[in-house]
């Protein structure tokens, strides 16, 4: 790369490698000059051009001055007229340099010229363009020199350029090679096929080009180190066809200047030479770029055996943490089978409970029942004077007696409802009644405990309402209760109303009216919860009911098609509203 | 009428079934106590009341057994059935096969009444 001239031309290291290359570059010239050559310039092999543009293009354009100095020996030896001196260093200075100059700032040029792209630019701007700078220049200095007098410039031109390209195609590309990888002659496992290779090939470079045995008539077998090199153009990198190519190139010039071969031919020194020339350019080229497409071929194919080797790589670990999640997963889903087992049964028992619950329920109103028939009729004998006259008292403690039972039932009676409400069959029974009778001795009925408890219960029940109405006067009947008997409970002075009418073409009411305590408001969305109370603490003031009695007042009506709302004011009282439909649905 | 109706009530609890007899027997009735399902049925084999109060819950054999043992009887197709229990749910589904339902408890006026209804006094 670019270096500052500044520490370059200061560093003692620097000036060595000039010296070694202007040494180097005169004893490359001097070699050249053993090729016998009678054409318009003395040599028709110019390995010091070459080897100059490898320098530069290896070590950079600051060499140039190696190239000048070695060109400036080259032609004081050579005697040259100053103008041709000075024009000869000018020429081949600038053709290295500009070479080396166009094909450095190539980004991505690799000496080793294992692409195809290497080899185009390098025959582009190395082979053709760097040469015909030189020719241009070298016709040029001729030209102004008393040397060129008599020349055929044209020839001169063609001829320094075809050596020159000849020399940089050979020598440069052996050289940019070979020193990108010195160990050239070790090709791993295939080394000794590699020496196999060229023993066989120089053998036949030998036979072919200086001494075939037995016939002495050069018979032009130029063609026999085709299959050899392709053997090795095939098989091996460029660097080793290059490395071929620049031996085989000197044994068939040896051979050529000896008059031997197939090219020594009876046909004038110079054209033997510039036949050789074209085989060997021809010949060297083709087999550097076959050999550059099957180095391609195989680093592709190393590449995709790669990315191939990575894939499956990927795979596998893949795989790998796929089964592993998959044996999370399974664990997971043996988990959760056995979380669904356990909710399951933990269902069962719940269910099993509520079972139980309702049953033992059922049982306490069921079996209540009985002794409770007992206490009452005993009552009703007594009132009807079954067992004597009694007294006001004695009358006044069988109307305590009934009521208190009543109020028992009622108890019994919200119990069963609440086990039934757990139980989905629970449906009403429907009977086609008087709705206005039921009301009425429900009325009576409570009209007792009321005045027990020092209250006034008023009943105003509509006319109107339908002499044959279907209901289930169970539930109806329990829905009333509740509500008067709430009503009572919580009004301890004043009285409680019952008002039950038509309210319009599709539903009636049961209105309950006290005077009573009142329900706060944040209580009142609440009050038809099961088992919830205003006052649920141990010391309430009013200490009566479980919190039954409103929240089966509210199922009731529910599966009747029916609604409840409340009004109420704190200390003023409440008003509890029963909605039923008129047209119940017998089916339902 | 020259004789008593005939009642027999089939009721397990003694002092219940008692009442139940007492306040029938005031009300002019030829009332007959039993307080197992067996005997019951033994009973109405060779007796034909005119009206049974029947218990659903009974020692032996349960009111409902005795209801399909006897369904279809032709001797008693002229005897009314009332159901007394305390069974809400069992007692509702025999609403349609017998001539009455009566829950627990059941009220002195409401005995003597269903009694005067079903005899067609």
């Amino acid at each position: 790369m670019p270096q500052s001239n500044q520490s370059n031309y200061m560093s003692l290291h620097f000036w060595g490698k000039v010296g070694l290359l202007a040494i180097s570059y005169f004893i490359f010239a001097r070699l050249g000059f053993f090729v016998e050559f009678s054409g318009e310039i003395p040599t028709i092999v110019w390995p010091a051009t070459a080897l100059a543009l490898a320098v530069l293009i290896l070590f950079g354009l600051d060499l140039w001055l190696g190239v000048a100095l070695g060109a400036l020996a080259v032609a004081i030896s050579n005697q040259h007229s100053v103008p041709l001196l000075i024009g000869a260093v000018i020429t081949h200075t600038t053709e290295a340099y500009v070479g080396a100059w166009l094909i450095r700032r190539l980004p991505s040029f690799d000496v080793k010229l294992e692409r195809l792209d290497d080899v185009r630019q390098f025959v582009i701007y190395g082979v053709s363009i760097s040469p015909l700078i030189g020719a241009c220049l070298g016709v040029a200095s001729f030209a102004i020199s008393p040397e060129g007098a008599g020349k055929n410039f044209a020839d001169l031109w063609w001829q320094w350029w075809a050596s020159h390209a000849m020399s940089v195609l050979i020598i440069t590309s052996a050289l940019l090679t070979w020193y990108s990888n010195p160990r050239g002659l070790s090709a791993g496992r295939r080394t000794v096929e590699l020496l196999l290779v060229y023993a066989v090939l120089f053998s036949v470079g030998l036979l072919i080009f200086i001494r075939l045995p037995f016939y002495s008539n050069n018979l032009p077998l130029g063609h026999a180190i085709f299959p050899f090199l392709l053997w090795l153009a095939l098989r091996f990198r460029p660097q080793q066809v290059t490395g071929a190519s620049l031996v085989l190139s000197i044994i068939a010039m040896v051979g050529t200047t000896q008059t031997t071969g197939p090219f020594s031919r009876d046909i004038g020194n110079n054209t033997n030479i510039f036949l050789l020339m074209t085989f060997v350019v021809s010949v060297m080229l083709m087999a550097l770029i076959i050999s550059t497409i099957m180095t391609e071929r195989r680093q592709t194919r190393v590449l995709l055996q790669q990315s191939h080797d990575d894939l499956e790589l990927r795979v596998a670990e893949r795989t790998a943490e796929l089964s592993e999640s998959n044996v999370l997963l399974e664990a997971e889903i043996k988990e959760r089978k056995q979380a669904e087992v356990e909710l399951a049964q933990a269902r069962d028992q719940a269910l099993e409970a509520l079972q139980l619950k309702e049953q033992i329920l059922a049982n306490v109103s069921h079996d209540a029942r009985t002794p409770l028939n007992i206490v009452m009729l005993y009552a009703d004998m007594l009132q009807v004077g079954e067992f004597g006259e009694l007294g006001k008292k004695q009358y006044e403690a069988t109307e305590k007696i009934l009521s208190s039972s009543t109020e028992l039932l009622n108890f019994f009676n919200n119990l069963l409802g609440e086990a039934q409400m757990q139980s989905e069959s629970t449906q009403p029974r429907l009977v086609e009644i008087d709705v206005k009778a039921l009301l009425k001795e429900r009325c009576e009925a409570m009209r007792l405990l009321a005045e027990r408890r020092g209250l006034a219960l008023n009943w105003e029940i509509d006319p109107k309402l339908p002499n044959a109405m279907a209901i289930d006067p169970e539930w109806v009947g329990q829905i009333f209760n509740n509500l008067v008997d709430n009503a009572l409970k919580f009004t301890s002075e004043g009285s409680v109303s019952v008002k039950s009418f038509v309210k319009n073409d599709r539903e009636w009411v049961i209105e309950v009216t006290d005077t009573g305590v009142g329900i706060p408001k944040e209580a009142q969305d609440r009050i038809f919860d099961t088992f919830w109370q205003v006052d649920g603490s141990a010391t309430r003031t009013i200490n009566r009911g479980i919190g039954l009695g409103l929240s089966i007042v509210k199922q009731r009506l529910t599966l009747l098609g029916g609604a409840i709302s409340v009004q109420s004011e704190l200390g003023k009282g409440s008003i509890f509203t029963a909605t039923l439909p008129l047209q119940l649905d017998v089916a339902g | 009428m020259s004789e008593k109706p005939t009642i027999l009530i089939v009721e397990d609890d003694e002092t219940l079934g008692n009442l139940f007899r007492q306040i029938l027997k005031v009300q002019e009735y030829e009332v007959t106590l039993i307080q197992d399902g067996l005997n019951a049925l033994a009973y109405l084999k060779r007796e034909v009341p005119d009206l049974i109060l029947l218990d659903l819950h009974l020692p032996r054999l349960s009111g409902m057994d005795i209801l399909a043992e006897l369904k279809g009887d032709a001797r008693l197709a002229q005897t009314k059935i009332a159901v007394i229990t305390a069974d809400i749910v069992h007692g509702s589904e025999l609403e349609s096969q017998v001539d009455r339902v009566l829950i627990k408890p059941i009220r002195y006026q409401q005995l003597a009444e269903v009694c005067e209804q079903l005899l067609g006094r």
